[in-house]
C-alpha cells in the first residue's frame, strides 16, 4: 500500500511536460541472463542452401560471456509520450534479408516511421509481417529488388518471417514515442533525451518475456538500470539512480 | 416347425460375422455432388460428411435447394437459351455406387449352424457394388425445387425410386410455408435424418421360403437405427409379408408418397412441418385405408461460435397402415423426439421413438405388446483432416408378439478414411458388437476387418463368445 | 500511340478497381443499413461466418477442417481478396466482389441478393472491425498496357515466373507442387496448412482467373496466407504484369473465362 502510494505521489510530482523537455537525462541499461543457454536447434536448409547454408542454427538467446549480457532485448520506458517537437525526419528503419536471415533479427522503431524493407541476396525472400491476426505487409523481394518502405502505424509487436525460408524471422516492436532501445551484443542500451523524473521501463525478449522496473532520471544525468532474466524465466530488474 | 411363428433360435448361441470388407476398395462411393457443381463448391460447404448436413446444408435444403435467405432457383447456375432457362444438365446429375468391393465373412458361429443360406463360414468374395443410384436435383425456377433418387439394386435387378418430389418454396413469404409433393423423405428436417447413417447398413438375415403372415426364422439381426426400426415383431403388410423389426419406417421411413408443408414463420428458431401420406411402408404395401399424417416441430439454437444444438418431436398418426397375424388392420402410431449438437468438428446425436399399436385386434390379444421404444445415440467426428470416426450405439426394446419379440442393442464404429473431403470415403474398419436384452434371446453381429484383438468391446458382448469382440 | 496508352491504362485502372459491376445505388453506411445488413447476414452469412463475424460459425470448421482456407474472420480487418496494397483494408467494391462471384470451392456467389441487400450486408461485415472507421482504403493502380497474346509475351512472361520464383510454391509446370508446397511449409495466419493454388485449374483460382484478376492478385497479394505482393516490382513496368498473366494462363488446358 505504501509502494503504491510512495509510486503515485511519484507520478504526481512527476515534472511537468514544459520542463520535461528542456530537463534531460540519458538511461544506461543492462540486460543480463543467469541460466544454461539450450544447445541451438539445426534446421537443414532445404531452399537455396547454396545462400542460405545447408544447415541453419536457431539460437533465441545471445548471450555474451562472461558478462552474461543478453542481446536483441528491446527497452522502452512506459507510459510516456513523443516529445511535442518530433525529431527531424523520421528516418526509415532498415530491415534488410540478408544471408537468409533478417537484420537486424529484432528492431524498435516509433510509430510514425517506416520499415524499409531491403534485399541483399541473389535470391528471392518474402518479407511478411503479421501485426497480430492481421498482414502488415507481405511482399515478394525478388533479386535486386527496390527497397519496400511501409509506415507503421499501430504500436505494438509485429512479427517478421518469410515464407520460402521457415527458419527465417524476426520481431519489430513499435512504441508512440523515441524512448526505447535494443541491447547489443553485451546486452547493452542507451535511450537519449529522456524526460528527467520517473519513470516504469520495461525489457521485452522474444524468449524470456517481459520484466519492469523503476528509474529516476535525473536532469542531465543518467540512470542505471540492470535486468536479469533467469533460467525459469523469473527475473528483476533494479535501479540505480545517479 | 408348424406353428406359424418366428423362430429365433437361440439355443445355438450367438451368431457372429466379421466381414473383412473393404480394405483396399472403396465400399461406399460417396454422391457426385450435383448441388457443389451449381454453386462451384466443395461437398463440404453443406455437408458435415455426405450425407449428412451442416447447417448451412441444412438451410439450403429448407430452402428447396436454395441458398439461404436468397430465391435463387430461377437463375444460379444456368444457361438463359432464347425465352428458356436451364440448368446444365451436368450440374444436376449425380450418381452413388453403395456396396463392398471385397468383403470376407466368417461366421464363428451360425445361428443355427448353417442357417443363412449361401454364406458359407470363412468366405471371402468380390462383389459389385450393390446399388447404383442416380440423382437429378436443383431448381426448376425461382422458388422451385426438385429431387429425383433412382436406385438399382444391381444383385436382385430391380429399380426403384427411392425420392422423387418437387418442392413449391417461400410460399406467401420468406420462409413461411415450403411444400414438398411426391416421394420423399419426411424426416428430412428432423434432428436425426434417418439416411444420415454412416455405419455400414447390415440387414437382418431370414430363412427363406417364408409363407404370407407366417413368421420367419430370423437367423440374424440387422442393424438399423433403433429409434426409427419397425421394433414389433408380427407385422404385416397387406399382401401378408412380414415387416421387418429392423427397417426404419413411419416418418422415418426414408421415402414416402405424399405432400408436406415445412417453414420458419415464427423468427429463426422454430421449425414447423405438418405432412400427411399415403401410409407408411408403401414400400411393404399400406393397406393405405387411410392417410397417414404427421406433424413435427423443431428448435434450433445456432447463434454461438463452432457449436449449434436443435431439438424435435413428432407425431405420426398411423390410419390402417399395417396388418397383424390375424389379417387385422391397426393403426400404428409413433412419437419422436431427438436432438443434434454439433461443436467445431463434433457431431453428436440422439434419438427417442415410442410405437404403440393403439388398439389391439382380438385375434392376437393377450399375445401382443403394444408398445415398442427404441433409441439411436451416436457421434461423428473428424480426429484427423480425412478421418471421419462414427460411433453409435442402439437399441431396440420390442414388442408384437411376445413369443416372437427379440429386443437388442448393438454398438457401432467405424473410422472412415477419406484422402480428400470430395473424394470417395475408404472405410478402414467397421466393428459392430451386439448385446442381448436381459432375458430374451441373445443375438449380435460383428463385422470387423482388423484382428479382433485389437478392439474390446467385451463390455457390449458379455456371453462366451471366441471374439473378444 | 501514346494516347492509344493512356487510354488503355484508365480502363485498366477502371477494371481493377471495380472488376464486379454494380450499379444500384448504394446505401450509406448507417446504422439502418447495418440493421439491414444484419438480417440479411444472419440468415445467410451466419453459418460459417458465426455470430461474432469471427469464422466460427456453426458450419465453419467442416469446410476446410483441420486445413486452411476456413470462413473469413472479419474481426481481424485482415482480407485475402483486395485490391489494395499488402496489409491494407479491402474497398467496398473488393467485397461487393466477393460476395456476388463467391469463392470457388469454398463459398457459393450470392448474386441472388439484390445489390442493395449486398451492399447493406457489406455494411454489417465491416462493422466487425474497428479498421474500417479509421482507415480509409485505396485501390493500386496499375500501369501498364495489355500486352496482345503471343509467343514474345510469353517467353517473357515465363522469364518472370522464374524471376519472381512462381515455381518455389505454385511448381515448374504451375500444378502447386513446388518445394515449399511439397514440404508442407506453406501455413496461413493462424498456422493452418494452405495449398498452393494449382495455376493449371483457373476455374479454381480464388481471387479470379482472368487476366486482371490475375494482375490484381500479383499486385496485391494475398494477406493472411504466403502468397505476397509483387506490386513494388510490377508498379511502373509496361507489360510485365500482362505477360505474366498471359503466361500462367498458358499453363492450363481450360478455356479463358
Amino acid at each position: 500500500m505504501l509502494l503504491v502510494a510512495l509510486f503515485l505521489a511519484l507520478i504526481i510530482s512527476n515534472v511537468p511536460p514544459a520542463l520535461a523537455q528542456t530537463e534531460q537525462g540519458v538511461v544506461t541499461v543492462q540486460v543480463l541472463y543467469h541460466g544454461t543457454i539450450p544447445p541451438p536447434t539445426g534446421v537443414i536448409v532445404t531452399r537455396n542452401p547454396e545462400i542460405c547454408g545447408t544447415q541453419v542454427l536457431l539460437q533465441s538467446l545471445t548471450v555474451h560471456s562472461p558478462s552474461g549480457g543478453l542481446k536483441d532485448a528491446v527497452v522502452t520506458i512506459d507510459g510516456i509520450s513523443a516529445p511535442e517537437t518530433a525529431p527531424a525526419g523520421m528516418a526509415p528503419n532498415v530491415l534488410s534479408n540478408s544471408r537468409c536471415s533478417f537484420s537486424p533479427h529484432v528492431m524498435s522503431l516509433q510509430t510514425g516511421s517506416p520499415i524499409e524493407i531491403h534485399n541483399q541476396d541473389p535470391i528471392m525472400h518474402n518479407t511478411h509481417i503479421n501485426y497480430e491476426m492481421r498482414t502488415f505487409i507481405n511482399v515478394a523481394m525478388v533479386v535486386n529488388a527496390r527497397p519496400v518502405a511501409k509506415t507503421v502505424a499501430k504500436p505494438g509487436l509485429y512479427r517478421v518471417q518469410c515464407d520460402v525460408h521457415k527458419f527465417m524471422g524476426g520481431y519489430v516492436l513499435a512504441s508512440t514515442h523515441p524512448y526505447f532501445g535494443v541491447t547489443d551484443d553485451h546486452g547493452n542500451t542507451r535511450i537519449l533525451n529522456v524526460p528527467a523524473g520517473h519513470h516504469d521501463i520495461s525489457v521485452w525478449h522474444e524468449r524470456l518475456g517481459q520484466l519492469q522496473a523503476h528509474v529516476s532520471v535525473p536532469p542531465n544525468g543518467e540512470a542505471t538500470a540492470t535486468f536479469e532474466f533467469r533460467e525459469d524465466k523469473t527475473g528483476h530488474g533494479r535501479r540505480m539512480d545517479r | 416347425m408348424l406353428r406359424r411363428i418366428f423362430i429365433l433360435t437361440v439355443g445355438t448361441g450367438i451368431l457372429i460375422l466379421i466381414a473383412l470388407s473393404c480394405l483396399v476398395l472403396p465400399n461406399k462411393a460417396q454422391a457426385i455432388p450435383a448441388f457443389a457443381r451449381k454453386y462451384d463448391v466443395n461437398c463440404t460447404a453443406c455437408h458435415m460428411a455426405p450425407p449428412v448436413l451442416n447447417t448451412f446444408g441444412q438451410r439450403f435444403l429448407e430452402n428447396g435447394y436454395q441458398l439461404p435467405g436468397t430465391e435463387d432457383g430461377g437463375f444460379t447456375g444456368k444457361k438463359k437459351l432464347g425465352d428458356v432457362t436451364l440448368d446444365d444438365v451436368g450440374k444436376y446429375l449425380a450418381f452413388r455406387l453403395v456396396g463392398n468391393a471385397v468383403r470376407n465373412w466368417s461366421f464363428q458361429q451360425q445361428n443355427p449352424a448353417g442357417a443363412d443360406a449361401g454364406v458359407v463360414e470363412n468366405k471371402t468374395e468380390f462383389t459389385f457394388p450393390e446399388n447404383f443410384v442416380l440423382f437429378a436435383g436443383g431448381t426448376v425456377a425461382k422458388n422451385v425445387g426438385f429431387m429425383v433418387e433412382l436406385g438399382h439394386d444391381v444383385v436382385a435387378g430391380e429399380t426403384d425410386v427411392e425420392r422423387g418430389f418437387v418442392s413449391f418454396n417461400n410460399l406467401g413469404a420468406h420462409n413461411l410455408a415450403h411444400v414438398r409433393i411426391g416421394k420423399f423423405d419426411p424426416s428430412a428436417f428432423y434432428s436425426v435424418v434417418t439416411i444420415r447413417q454412416q455405419l455400414n447398413d447390415i440387414g437382418e438375415s431370414t430363412s427363406s421360403g417364408c409363407t404370407p403372415y407366417a413368421s420367419c426364422s430370423l437367423n440374424r439381426v440387422g442393424l438399423g437405427p433403433g429409434a426409427f426400426a419397425t421394433k414389433f415383431y408380427g407385422l404385416y403388410d397387406r399382401s401378408g409379408s412380414a415387416i421387418s423389426p429392423f427397417a426404419s419406417t413411419l416418418y422415418n421411413s426414408g421415402g414416402e408418397m405424399g405432400i408436406d408443408v415445412h417453414g420458419r414463420p415464427f423468427g429463426d428458431s422454430f421449425l414447423y412441418q405438418v405432412g400427411v401420406l399415403n401410409g407408411a411402408n408403401e414400400n411393404f404395401g399400406d393397406t393405405n385405408k387411410g392417410k397417414d399424417v404427421y406433424a413435427m416441430l423443431r428448435y434450433d439454437y445456432a447463434k454461438s461460435d463452432y457449436f449449434a444444438v436443435n431439438f424435435s418431436g413428432f407425431i405420426y398418426q398411423g390410419n390402417s397402415n399395417v396388418q397383424v397375424q390375424s389379417h387385422q388392420d391397426v393403426n400404428w402410431n409413433r412419437y419422436g423426439i431427438s436432438t443434434r449438437a454439433t461443436y467445431k468438428m463434433v457431431d453428436l446425436y440422439a434419438a427417442y421413438s415410442i410405437d404403440r399399436i393403439n388398439k389391439v385386434p382380438t385375434g392376437v390379444i393377450g399375445n401382443f405388446d403394444a408398445t415398442a421404444t427404441g433409441e439411436t445415440i451416436g457421434m461423428d467426428t473428424y480426429v484427423t483432416n480425412s478421418t471421419l470416426l462414427s460411433l453409435r450405439y442402439d437399441n431396440i426394446d420390442a414388442g408384437g408378439m411376445m413369443d416372437q419379440r427379440t429386443s437388442a442393442s448393438f454398438i457401432g464404429a467405424k473410422p472412415n478414411s477419406t484422402s480428400a473431403p470430395t473424394l470417395p470415403s475408404l472405410p478402414a474398419m467397421t466393428l459392430t458388437c451386439g448385446k442381448p436384452m436381459e432375458a430374451r434371446p441373445p443375438r449380435g453381429i460383428f463385422e470387423t476387418p482388423f484382428p479382433p484383438a485389437s478392439i474390446s468391446c467385451s463390455k457390449e458382448a458379455p456371453y462366451a463368445s471366441p471374439s473378444p469382440c | 500511340m501514346r494516347r492509344h496508352h493512356l487510354a488503355s491504362a484508365v480502363v485498366l485502372i477502371l477494371m481493377l478497381g471495380a472488376s464486379s459491376p454494380a450499379h444500384a445505388a448504394k446505401p450509406d453506411d448507417n446504422p439502418a443499413t447495418q440493421a439491414q445488413g444484419k438480417v440479411i447476414f444472419d440468415r445467410t452469412c451466419l453459418w460459417c461466418h458465426g455470430v461474432t463475424g469471427t469464422g466460427d460459425g456453426p458450419a465453419g470448421r467442416f469446410l476446410g477442417r483441420y486445413a486452411a482456407p476456413r470462413p473469413r474472420n472479419f474481426t481481424t480487418g485482415s482480407f485475402k481478396f483486395r485490391s489494395t496494397p499488402s496489409g491494407d483494408l479491402p474497398t467496398d467494391q473488393d467485397l461487393f466482389r466477393t460476395v456476388t462471384k463467391g469463392i470457388p470451392g469454398y463459398m457459393p456467389g450470392f448474386a441472388s441478393l439484390t445489390e442493395t441487400e449486398r451492399w447493406q450486408v457489406i455494411t454489417y461485415v465491416k462493422s466487425f472491425s474497428p479498421a474500417f472507421l479509421v482507415e480509409t482504403p485505396v485501390s493500386l493502380p496499375l500501369t501498364g498496357t495489355a500486352t496482345p497474346l503471343g509467343p514474345e509475351s510469353l517467353d517473357r512472361g515465363r522469364a518472370l515466373y522464374e524471376r519472381f520464383e512462381c515455381h518455389t510454391c505454385h511448381g515448374v509446370e504451375g500444378w502447386g507442387d513446388g518445394p515449399v508446397a511439397q514440404a508442407g511449409d506453406l501455413r496461413d495466419v493462424s498456422g493452418l496448412q494452405i495449398q498452393a493454388t494449382d495455376l493449371t485449374r483457373p476455374s479454381s483460382f480464388k481471387n479470379g482467373a482472368t487476366l486482371q484478376d490475375l494482375i490484381r492478385t500479383l499486385l496485391t497479394g494475398l494477406d493472411g496466407t504466403p502468397m505476397p505482393s509483387y506490386a513494388s516490382r510490377l508498379t511502373g513496368t509496361d507489360h510485365d504484369g500482362w505477360d505474366l498473366a498471359h503466361y500462367i494462363r498458358s499453363l492450363s488446358a481450360e478455356s479463358a473465362p
